[in-house]
């Protein structure tokens, strides 16, 4: 390997790098959907037309092309960035991505919002506290966090804030009469109703929000406890820090002013590492929680063997993913110079 | 090869093995070196290996005598007699747990799920380390177009959500295998291919370029016992805490998948994340008892493998383990009888 | 410090907003009448594939479809046979030529005039744009005669002048008026809808009931009252339709108050659960959806007449209706559903209305079969409902519970499961079947006929008789007794075996009216009738 030093090369080279890994995963994507038995028409009418029928409809639409055929149209639509229009439905997946992918986005944030102040706070008291009681409840706390599944969190917040407590709603964006006044402009709707002054409107949508949110980014939070712990702890036994300690610092502002911030370098890394689970999280609060995000479309898509949908709907994820984790590199590159090629 | 590239200076202690022959001391040394850091931790981390440990080997039981310990099958919806269970009834007496809307015992269930996890959780254990573990040497060692190539493959795999994957694999495996077992741990073992292949992959470069494997090649030590000797080893001791953290993930990737509803149907065996799908509708009417349970289930399961792994990371991490005070015998002057002495150690 | 105080402020407005008041839909008035100036919200699961006419054939965007689209013929609230709506007048002139006048001074929602050129237009343009979702093949009798497929013919509709259409059927066909019902014959505007592709989902213009005012794909239907209607104006002041994911959020957007009436569709343990809130009425009426097993006469066990009717005697319907559907649905004991007309209980009539593990045992002894009859039933996870699972492990309960059967249970997903069933890969599976139209025809043609897409290899020459007899018939108590005779001979000859008929189900919150009216077999939810009282 190369080492040359610059910034300029490493990002050059990441960007390039890019490409043929989205080309594989769109490729293996791809494989896997048409290689398997079944096909959006017969999900949809078979059982109620005739064999010969639902053929004859499977001809017209193009499905019994030869696959090198099928994937190479799908390449040059890929590449125009024309992604296509659903089989199921009709919509166009630009509106798709907008849509559904705003509202993932909207949960995402306010997850990743809820497990930074959860996951780092918890992680910072308790990699300063080592092995006392607050150490080992906020490593516990992390680890069964982690271990519940979401939708299992999912479950208990329903039953206790939903129908014991009836405090939250449990489940859409807003309720149905707000959503039908509301004006879309962004699609995210926290700023939308801001946006319109629509103070019923966005309370509604918080309320809407509070509890997938909430769950998805504790769980989230789970796994920063014990990295931001661990950092921490790796932080602490560097020079400096002892330095610091033999000068007479107090051990409060040792860790405070000195450990805690470089403690939180790491982060950033961490959030791009977290952004994939995330993702895979979403998929499952929104299943929980009827949220209309990408994930359940993902899901219903799939159910109804709709490919252009899902190699849309993986193709965009796939593309976010490199994109994140892309500026997530740069930016440690940027930071830390030793990592660069 | 001389002793001074394997072993370090053994301590005194070890006279006792001189019964033994060489070799079998070395492998009796190289033991003891890597159940040395366990023996020497002391306090919280060992409380949490153990802990971690007691839990998960409690599930493990459970598993192999599921059929003796489960008051019922798994799919048994009548007593013996033909009686059948009430529907979504709440924990009574014959249903410690209750029974769920397909009329099975939740408690059978739960129990019968965790073999079901074990079960598949070895089998995708051990599909991936099979596939990445010799992938990861060979691209490590050779390097070249095929590195490069299978590098850009699992940083692909890698960076993309694996339960995504996991979903559409399952999808498509679900044609040929059908929604059992081996459906579901193909899909989850194809998910954690990359994970071990890097960590070998990068043991191995890391390891490749130090000079006693150039001098070993250069004495004309064959490929395979260069990785055998040296690099195997080495990564030998990274693979429990990676495996315990991937067998506690792989679990929540099943859980996923059978709350989704891709992975494994309830007539083949029983599994917590179908059982915690069917249990949402029933938060809806007031029914506690048909989710709360698997999931517990889930919880602890995962988190006595977490605690396994982060114990053992703990505990073998050279960066943050605490090193106990070693006690050194210092050898003995000229007539003199040997004096202790304590010596911290850095 | 500064930083703690800012976090405790937004903590603050976080608990205010979150602990006061949910939003509620008011009514207003205090009259016992329905309150016409009130919004209806429809909670359903289903979900639409197009708005446009030519590209639908599934239940979701019917429902939406019927309220903004009219046809010449409906089927009206509680009825069973179709009535005239937008024609004033449909007669058969002979066996192959129908024809309709139109009301005078029909208009579309966009004001301009409905003529007869539009009705031949909104038919043309289905079979023109041949779309593979779309319904196309309901249309076979005006098709171009020899055609692979869709194709239209220009000689099959004409139109004398604006308010006539004439209608010059293939072969004769007493099904026509039905047709005439259904999502392929809606009536759209010649000058705004496109002949050779698809009208946007969101730009839709029809002379229905409703006009749609916006629509949110996935998530929401807002629809305003026409004012060019030629009929009543509805019930109220118009409709929210709101998509769910999960009949359990539903519920509990129900049992919250978010939602007023929730249709398609509820589990069983949903219903059961709701029958026990004071706040909701859990309403039912007759159904035209079915399930039934079907026998492949090409295997072993199928080709056994015996080992059929002992099936046919041994299937415990009652608890399959009670134990796993909380009688959310019925037993079936024919082919056709009991709210069609030409419905005998032939099943019943021949079997008797409960397992007669006797007679059964009877008929396989004379037949010269041994005990227990191995059989494999196919059954698929997702399409029909969770409860498919449970039907089947319960229908396996009670066959073994004889002791003439041993079952073993299998299941794939719907996709491959459709696929192999049709094409003689399994012995015995299950299946269920909704009506394009509730004529007894769309039934008994389908199931005995023996060029049935079921391809069960079963036929019976005088059944294909019977059945040519009331394709071609247009007195409609002729056909009632063709369909008896048929249904006769297949509760003798057991080719399927017709297990439980859904009724239509709908949970309203309580003071919310007209939704009985509505729960019919045309499968349609007629929200003009609804209303909120107060």
């Amino acid at each position: 390997m190369k080492r040359s030093g610059s910034l300029r090369s490493y990002v050059i080279t990441r960007v390039l790098l890019a490409f043929p890994m989205l080309l594989i995963l769109l490729t293996v994507v791809f494989l896997l959907m048409r290689v398997a038995p079944g096909d959006p028409i017969t999900a949809a009418l078979g059982g109620r037309v005739s064999a010969e029928e639902l053929a004859r409809r499977r001809h017209d639409a193009g499905y019994d092309r030869p696959l090198p055929i099928q994937y190479l149209e799908y390449l040059r639509g890929v590449a125009t960035l024309n992604l296509g229009t659903t089989i199921l439905d009709n919509r166009p997946m630009t509106q798709v991505i907008a849509q559904n992918g705003a509202a993932t986005l909207e949960l995402s944030f306010f997850a990743m919002i809820v497990a930074m102040v959860s996951g780092v706070g918890i992680g910072l008291i308790a990699g300063r506290y080592r092995d006392t009681a607050a150490d080992l409840g906020g490593r516990l706390f992390g680890i069964v966090l982690y271990a519940a599944p979401v939708f299992f969190l999912g479950f208990l917040a329903q039953l206790t804030f939903g129908k014991w407590l009836d405090w939250l709603p449990t489940s859409g964006q807003t309720s149905p009469i707000v959503g039908a006044t509301l004006a879309t402009h962004t699609n995210l709707l926290v700023i939308d109703t801001i946006i319109d002054r629509n103070w019923t409107a966005f309370q509604d949508v918080v309320r809407h929000l509070i509890m997938p949110s909430v769950v998805l980014g504790l769980v989230i939070g789970g796994v920063f406890i014990r990295l931001v712990r661990v950092n921490l702890l790796q932080t602490m036994k560097g020079d400096y820090v002892e330095a610091a300690r033999a000068r007479g610092v107090k051990e409060g502002r040792v860790v405070y002013k000195h450990a805690f911030k470089n403690a939180l370098v790491p982060v950033i890394t961490i959030m791009g590492l977290e952004f994939a689970v995330l993702l895979s999280g979403a998929v499952l609060t929104e299943e929980t929680f009827n949220w209309p995000g990408i994930g359940s479309e993902l899901v219903r898509y799939l159910d109804n063997r709709d490919y252009i949908a899902v190699q849309g709907i993986i193709v965009v994820t796939g593309i976010v993913v490199v994109i994140v984790s892309l500026a997530i590199d740069i930016l440690n590159a940027w930071v830390d110079p030793r990592i660069r090629y | 090869m001389t002793s001074q590239l394997e072993t370090p200076p053994v301590p005194s202690s070890v006279d006792e093995d001189a019964d033994l022959s060489p070799m079998q001391q070395r492998r009796l040394g190289a033991l003891r070196r890597m159940w040395a850091p366990m023996h020497d931790a002391k306090g919280m981390p060992k409380v949490i290996v153990w802990v971690g440990i007691g839990i998960t080997l409690a599930f493990v039981l459970m598993a192999i005598f599921a059929t003796q310990i489960a008051p019922y099958a798994f799919d048994q919806y009548q007593t013996a007699d033909g009686v059948r269970f009430v529907k979504q009834q709440a924990p009574s007496a014959q249903h410690l747990f209750g029974t769920n809307v397909m009329s099975t015992d939740v408690l059978s269930r739960v129990i019968f799920g965790s073999r079901t996890a074990i079960e598949v959780v070895l089998l995708s254990l051990f599909v991936s380390m099979a596939i990445g573990l010799p992938l990861g040497l060979i691209s490590g060692y050779h390097g070249g177009k095929l590195d490069r190539t299978l590098v850009l493959f699992m940083d692909a795999m890698l960076a993309f959500p694996s339960l995504l994957f996991a979903i559409v694999i399952a999808f498509l495996l679900s044609k040929t295998f059908g929604h059992g077992v081996v459906t579901a741990a193909l899909a989850i073992s194809i998910v954690y291919v990359p994970q071990y292949f890097r960590v070998v992959r990068n043991h191995v470069i890391s390891i490749r370029e130090e000079s006693y494997v150039e001098a070993a090649r250069a004495l004309g030590a064959r490929p395979w016992t260069i990785m055998r000797r040296y690099v195997l080893q080495n990564v030998i001791q990274n693979v429990p805490i990676i495996a315990t953290l991937n067998a506690a993930d792989a679990i929540l990737t099943l859980a996923a998948l059978g709350f989704l509803g891709y992975g494994i149907q309830p007539t083949e065996a029983a599994e917590w994340g179908y059982d915690i799908q069917r249990a949402i509708s029933d938060a809806g009417a007031g029914i506690w008892w048909t989710g709360l349970f698997p999931g517990l289930a889930i919880v602890l399961l995962v988190t006595g493998l977490t605690l396994v792994g982060e114990g053992l990371n703990d505990v073998l991490n050279p960066v943050i383990r605490k090193r106990p005070i070693q006690e050194v015998e210092l050898p003995p002057r000229e007539g003199t009888a040997p004096v202790q002495d304590e010596v911290a150690a850095p | 410090m500064s930083r703690t105080f800012r976090v405790c402020a937004a903590l603050a407005v976080l608990a205010v907003v979150v602990t006061s008041c949910k939003s509620n839909s008011s009514s207003a008035g205090g009259s016992t009448g329905p309150d016409t100036s009130a919004t209806i919200v429809h909670g359903t699961t289903d979900s639409i594939v197009s708005l446009d006419p030519a590209g639908q054939y599934d239940l979701g965007s019917q429902q939406i479809s019927a309220q903004i689209y009219d046809n010449l013929l409906v089927i009206p609230p509680g009825g069973n046979k179709p009535e005239l709506s937008a024609a004033q007048a449909c007669s058969y002139d002979n066996p192959t030529t129908y024809t309709c006048t139109l009301k005078p001074g029909l208009k579309f929602s966009d004001g301009s005039a409905l003529t007869s050129a539009d009705v031949a237009f909104s038919l043309k343009r289905n079979l023109e744009i041949n779309d593979p979702n779309g319904a196309c093949s309901l249309l076979n009798a005006i098709n171009k005669p020899g055609a692979d497929g869709c194709k239209w013919n220009p000689a099959s509709i004409s139109t004398p002048d604006d308010a006539t259409v004439t209608f010059h059927l293939n072969a004769p066909d007493a099904t026509w008026p039905f047709i005439l019902t259904t999502t392929a014959a809606y009536i759209v505007p010649s000058d705004v809808f496109p002949e050779t592709k698809e009208q946007p989902d969101d730009k839709v213009i029809g002379s229905g009931h409703y006009i749609l005012e916006k629509y949110t794909p996935g998530q929401q239907v807002v629809l305003k009252p026409n004012p060019t209607w030629w009929g009543d104006p509805p019930a109220n002041a118009g409709v929210i339709v709101q998509y769910f994911d999960k009949s359990s959020a539903l519920k509990l957007a129900l049992e919250q108050g978010d939602v007023d009436v929730g249709w398609r569709t509820f589990t069983p343990t949903d219903v059961e659960a709701m029958r026990g809130e004071s706040s909701l009425q859990v309403l039912t009426g007759p159904g035209s959806e079915i399930r039934y097993l079907v026998f492949n006469e090409s295997f072993p066990q199928g080709k056994e007449l015996a080992v059929r009717k002992a099936v046919a005697m041994t299937v415990d319907r009652q608890a399959i209706v009670h134990d796993v559907y909380n009688d959310t649905v019925a037993p079936l004991w024919s082919m056709v559903p009991s709210a069609l007309s030409g419905h005998v209980d032939a099943f019943k009539d021949l079997y008797g209305d409960a397992p007669d593990i006797a007679a059964a045992t009877q008929t396989l002894k004379d037949a010269g079969i041994t005990t227990p009859v191995p059989l494999e039933i196919w059954w698929t996870p997702t399409h029909y409902g969770d409860s498919s699972a449970d039907e089947y492990a319960e229908i396996k309960r009670s066959l073994e519970a004889s002791g003439l059967f041993t079952v073993s249970l299998k299941s794939t997903e719907w996709d491959a499961y459709i696929t192999a069933a049709l094409t003689d890969q399994y012995p015995q599976y299950e299946l269920g079947w909704f009506p394009d139209y509730p004529d007894s025809d769309n039934y008994v043609y389908t199931f005995y006929s023996k060029s049935s897409f079921l391809n069960d290899h079963y036929s019976n020459p005088q059944i294909e008789k019977l059945l040519a007899d009331e394709r071609a018939s247009t007195d409609q108590s002729q056909r009632d007794k063709d369909f008896e005779q048929i249904q006769k001979i297949g509760a003798q000859d057991v080719p399927v075996v017709p297990i439980w008929e859904g009724k239509q189900l709908a949970v309203a919150r309580q003071g919310v009216t007209g939704v009985q009216q509505t729960l019919d077999v045309a499968y349609i939810f007629r929200y003009w009738l609804v209303g909120k009282s107060s």
